[in-house]
């Protein structure tokens, strides 16, 4: 991907365009709760209340930036679906020379959100996604998934599962404007510190259950992203920054099937993963992925206990996993 | 050279030709014929033949036991004959399976009309617990381990097997479930005989003399209004409102097709009512006060006779060129 990008702006620079070169913009998202590095599984205090999360995602879209004295540049086809335990996304490429400010709705515009994830060819982050970002009955994405537990006898412990999941054009959400920023290079890569804890705020947990709807609960979320501040700018982000010390996987099993396995690994470089069942035979390889993603276990597999591991030169990491048909 | 093939059908377009002032509403009105030819080795031929057949396979279930036809069963004009339909298994759907008779001339899907697109639609039994309970990402990956079906998406799409081949494959064979040649359609071609004396009385009754056509309108009679129909004062189906969550969508639901409707029983969204002339009596009534209910809805008398005619006329909407289509059946 980056050698594409030296390639292109080579050829431009080659030509003898005189034009600003095609600058990539990078997004970093650091997500915490209340201040703490955001994992799956961890339970956080809310107020008083122990809550944990076991998906967290969210569709951002309608990116504007604001750039080299005032003039805007809209990025229709950016759309990013980011997820809890995955800091790094790429916005694309436009002809900018220093970012000043930018803004973007979280959500799906009204358009895309009507298209059905069949327009989209895999991998976009609007095609189909495991576990699902769309619910098909009324044929729109979910604008976000928050799912986890919480505590509701008091002990401490979380028990009591909640799906908070917006779905429906009104909750389209303005994210307040992002001003005063002063980015350049030939990659910028804007920095932001997500509070998942801030969407939560003044939300009953305890009374939620499934909640899959443009209702209340969903509005609530829609208002805290701007009253609360989910979204902070953090200049001084980047990726390497970000790396952890310890590495965290996380399966998602809403389809027990066919499970998703989150992942974020003490490691900047990419990693080769493999599935292997107890006799130690491969069921599912992927080379060269991120260190930070999720896996779609993609295989029709008989019920039992897998191990998926994470290689490269650096990290050797194994998770057990199951299967249930 | 390429042989033609008729399936032996026509298209409606009369949808796009009768949309006149609300006086003509009120007069019958039957489908338009138009010649809809599919060429054999034309790429809509191989799109329709994988549609068809994924429509007819159960590997769109997780356990591989059911299919879209075992809730839409082309004898009962794509319903099942069920109160309330049954996925895998033997899990309760909450509704009453809808016809898919000229569901290709609908702008709005699911009874509550929620759903944009056909081919948005093929996903929701698909992710449905109830239904086939599945990952669309999965079943992409039977149908492209299957080399017939990814052939005919190579000669149909000129592409591998994507979500995009797999919807729209289904949604094209489903386009094709035209039905234009009930009695009622011969009548309006200029059969004057194909209707009797009695489903001509009830013709008038349906046309003229009550309501039904101020919901039930057009060469489908449905032009997808959303209302209500006074079935019940609470409804345990919240309608619209499942999606939207506002009050004015309680209880609403999309005006259904009655083509074919004496084949497609029980009926209502919940299957409640069992035969046409409970369905009639029940209009009789008046329904149940609602807030959502069509103003339109109001009691009326029908004598016994009268009652038999409209019910006859219902029944001359049954097109058994359309139960009986083999271009719709998959033979294995
Ligand atoms: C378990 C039974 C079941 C299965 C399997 C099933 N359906 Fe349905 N179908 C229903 C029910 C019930 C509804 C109404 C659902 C609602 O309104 O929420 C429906 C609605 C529809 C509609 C909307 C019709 C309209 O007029 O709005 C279409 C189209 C349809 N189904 C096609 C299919 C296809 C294609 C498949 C296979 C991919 C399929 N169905 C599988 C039961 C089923
Ligand atoms: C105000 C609009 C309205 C009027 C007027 C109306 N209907 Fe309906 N009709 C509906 C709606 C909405 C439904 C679906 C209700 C449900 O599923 O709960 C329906 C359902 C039906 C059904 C069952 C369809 C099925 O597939 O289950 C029949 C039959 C029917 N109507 C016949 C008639 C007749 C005959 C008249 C005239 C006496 C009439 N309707 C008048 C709105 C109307």
């Amino acid at each position: 991907m980056k050698a594409k990008h030296l390639l292109l702006s080579a050829i431009l620079t080659g030509a003898g365009f005189t034009a600003q070169a095609q600058t990539t913009i990078d997004l970093v998202l650091n997500h915490q709760f209340e201040g703490a590095s955001f994992q799956y599984g961890t339970v956080y205090d809310l107020n008083g209340t122990a809550v944990s999360l076991s998906r967290a995602q969210y569709y951002m879209s309608g990116f504007e930036l604001t750039h080299d004295g005032g003039q805007t540049t809209s990025m229709p086809d950016a759309y990013v679906l980011a997820s809890g335990n995955v800091s790094s996304y790429s916005l694309g490429m436009e002809n900018i020379t220093s970012l000043e400010g930018f803004s973007f709705d979280l959500g799906v515009d009204a358009v895309r959100n009507g298209m059905g994830t069949q327009s989209w060819s895999a991998g976009h982050p609007l095609a189909a996604q495991s576990p699902s970002m769309d619910w098909s009955w009324p044929g729109g994405y979910f604008f976000w998934v928050l799912d986890g537990d919480v505590d509701t006898d008091m002990d401490g412990t979380p028990d009591q599962p909640f799906s908070l999941r917006g779905l429906g054009n009104v909750l389209l959400t303005d994210v307040n404007q992002f001003t005063g920023m002063s980015l350049s290079g030939s990659t910028i890569t804007i920095g932001m510190d997500v509070n998942i804890a801030d969407w939560l705020q003044t939300i009953d947990l305890a009374s939620v259950f499934s909640q899959h709807d443009a209702g209340s609960n969903n509005q609530l979320i829609s208002s805290n992203t701007n009253d609360e501040t989910v979204f902070t700018l953090n200049a001084s982000l980047n990726t390497e920054e970000l790396t952890l010390e310890e590495s965290n996987i996380y399966a998602d099993y809403q389809m027990a099937y066919a499970p998703t396995i989150y992942y974020d690994l003490a490691t900047a470089n990419n990693v080769d993963i493999t599935v292997v069942d107890m006799t130690g035979a491969i069921v599912l390889e992927a080379s060269k992925q991120n260190p930070e993603g999720n896996y779609f276990i993609r295989k029709e597999l008989p019920d039992g206990t897998y191990l998926i591991n994470f290689t490269n030169g650096e990290i050797n990491k194994q998770f057990r996993f199951v299967i249930k048909n | 050279m390429k042989a033609v093939v008729y399936f032996g059908f026509f298209v409606g377009v009369a949808l796009l030709l009768m949309r006149c002032g609300s006086a003509a509403m009120s007069e019958p009105i039957g489908a338009t014929n138009r010649p809809l030819m599919s060429e054999v080795d034309s790429t809509e031929f191989y799109r329709v033949k994988l549609g068809k057949h994924l429509f007819y396979d159960p590997i769109l279930s997780r356990d591989s036991t059911i299919s879209c036809a075992t809730c839409h069963v082309q004898e009962l004009a794509f319903t099942d004959g069920l109160p309330k339909s049954v996925g895998i298994r033997n899990r309760m759907v909450t509704r009453n399976s809808p016809t898919l008779t000229n569901v290709g001339n609908r702008t709005m899907f699911l009874l509550d009309g929620v759903n944009p697109s056909l081919e948005s639609q093929v996903g929701v039994p698909i992710q449905e617990h109830n239904e086939f309970d599945f990952h669309v990402l999965l079943v992409i990956d039977r149908i492209a381990n299957n080399p017939t079906y990814a052939g005919w998406a190579r000669k149909g799409y000129n592409s591998e097997v994507t979500e995009f081949v797999l919807k729209n494959s289904i949604a094209s064979f489903e386009r094709t479930l035209i039905s234009d040649n009930s009695p009622y359609d011969k009548f309006i071609d200029g059969n004057y005989a194909a209707l009797d004396n009695g489903q001509k009385k009830g013709m008038e009754l349906f046309f003229e003399t009550l309501n039904c056509t101020e919901c039930h309108s057009g060469p489908d009679f449905t032009e997808e209004r959303l209302t209500n129909n006074g079935l019940y004062e609470v409804y345990a189906d919240s309608g619209r409102m499942r999606l939207t969550e506002t009050e004015a969508d309680r209880a609403i639901f999309k005006v259904p097709t009655l083509r074919n409707i004496a084949v497609t029983g029980p009926y209502m969204h919940d299957g409640s009512i069992e035969t046409l002339e409970e369905v009639i009596k029940h209009y009789e009534s008046g329904g149940h006060p609602h807030p959502g209910k069509g103003k339109e809805i109001v009691p009326f008398e029908l004598t016994s006779e009268e009652r038999s005619n409209l019910v006859r006329f219902l029944e001359a909407l049954t097109d058994n060129d359309f139960l009986t289509n083999p271009a719709f059946r998959v033979d294995y």
